[in-house]
């Protein structure tokens, strides 16, 4: 009987492993940040960018790649206004822009299936009906901002400067002040980024 | 002589009188200098609530903890009730939350905010020295534990998380007090402090070794 209890005691203590809760988790997205180490951002004056659609990728629907709405300019009006700040002037595609801003979401969505056999469980007449099946679906998606040197475009180095926000999909608030707070941070940590 | 014949015949036959010794034998009878006035008790069971503050690499995580337990068994290995072997099994949970941070290496920055845990489980060997015979109310001892030591080191951040694990050789000097609710009584508070130290390592997360501090309150159950 000790025994058992010690066995029991073991296997449920080792098998607890607290994790913080997904509502601190997730208050706050994860803003990465990368440059060109030989760009001179003060070089350039101006860019262009779509204001009303964003480049969206899911892996289901690997035909659906633009994204409009609300959201999307919530997010787009939120980089122009940060790089408008920074100095930098919004022109058109057609007037030479310096450097151009690419945006877009890349969204994955997995989903397992398990079978869990057991093998200590027939049915009440003798026939086998022992294990179940469970599924489970992940979603993960992230917003990325780059910066691409148009001036350059021929050298083939047109890196200027790449942005990775995440999560979207488990934020509990995708459409403003999480996301709006990620991209200020995105460039505040990015003070380089100045004519 | 005789006055010592006398004296250890009254106390056996007043033991006599609070228990039934034909259905628990004294197993000390002839072998220690004065026999025991109840049950003789010879092994134990404790579950302890563990308190730990974490001692090394404190930037990973420096708050104490009181999510901890432990569980343990010992035996009487000699008639004197002195000393006593057995295990430990314990488990603790060190937690720290790391405020918003950019962190910046070369051409990369990264900002967020941190869940740093710590997940340890231990198995030990144990030898208790108790200073007082068991039936005291107070019975305060020393002792160490020797074993292993399993440690998951894990970091959290949004949907994101990286975590390293280690296994590692375990010493635990150990000194408390046993406290039972009158003479000779079968349930007992223990009060303890121990020091662990475990070779665990982990490069990933700056760990050269874990060591803490902790101190218990738990239940015993004398048994024989």
């Amino acid at each position: 009987m000790p025994t058992c209890f010690v066995a029991f005691f073991g296997i449920a203590v080792w098998s607890c492993q607290p994790k913080p809760n997904n509502g601190d988790l997730l208050k706050n997205m994860v803003v990465s940040t990368d440059y060109n180490s030989t760009a001179n951002f003060s070089n350039y004056s101006n860019y262009w960018m779509s204001l009303d659609t964003i480049s969206y990728f899911l892996n289901t629907a690997p035909t659906d790649t633009l994204s409009t709405g609300a959201a999307v300019r919530t997010i787009t009006n939120e980089v122009s206004g940060a790089l408008t700040t920074a100095g930098y002037s919004l022109v058109g595609k057609n007037a030479s822009p310096d450097f151009w801003v690419h945006i877009y979401i890349v969204e994955n969505i997995s989903t397992y299936q398990s079978y869990y056999y057991n093998p200590y469980s027939y049915g009440y007449y003798g026939g086998y009906y022992g294990g179940y099946s469970t599924v489970s679906v992940s979603d993960q998606s992230n917003l990325y901002i780059f910066l691409v040197d148009l001036k350059h475009k021929s050298t083939g180095k047109s890196y200027l400067w790449g942005c990775n926000i995440g999560d979207l999909a488990s934020s509990p608030d995708q459409t403003t002040d999480t996301i709006i707070r990620a991209i200020d941070q995105a460039f505040k940590q990015s003070s380089y980024i100045k004519k | 002589m005789s006055m010592v014949l006398f004296g250890v015949s009254f106390i056996s036959g007043k033991a006599q009188y609070y228990y039934d010794r034909s259905k628990n034998p004294d197993k000390n009878i002839g072998k220690i200098s004065t026999p025991k006035t109840g049950r003789d008790f010879d092994h134990f069971f404790f579950l302890s609530w563990d308190n730990n503050t974490p001692l090394s690499n404190k930037d990973f995580i420096s708050e104490p903890s009181s999510l901890g337990t432990k569980f343990g068994y010992r035996k009487r290995i000699n008639e004197e009730d002195k000393l006593w072997v057995g295990g430990d099994f314990g488990w603790a949970v060190y937690k720290q939350y790391i405020p918003t941070q950019t962190y910046t290496s070369g051409t990369q920055s990264v900002t967020t905010d941190l869940y740093n845990y710590a997940y340890n489980y231990s198995l030990s060997l144990n030898v208790d020295y108790f200073f007082r015979p068991m039936e005291k109310v107070f019975t305060p001892y020393a002792g160490v534990g020797i074993g292993a030591a399993y440690d998951k080191f894990a970091q959290y951040f949004n949907i994101y998380g990286t975590d390293a694990t280690s296994w590692g050789f375990l010493v635990r000097p150990e000194a408390g007090i046993l406290i039972g609710f009158k003479e000779n009584s079968a349930w007992r508070i223990k009060v303890a402090y121990h020091y662990d130290y475990a070779s665990n390592t982990s490069t990933d997360f700056g760990y050269k070794n874990f060591t803490n501090m902790g101190f218990q309150v738990g239940i015993v159950k004398m048994a024989w």
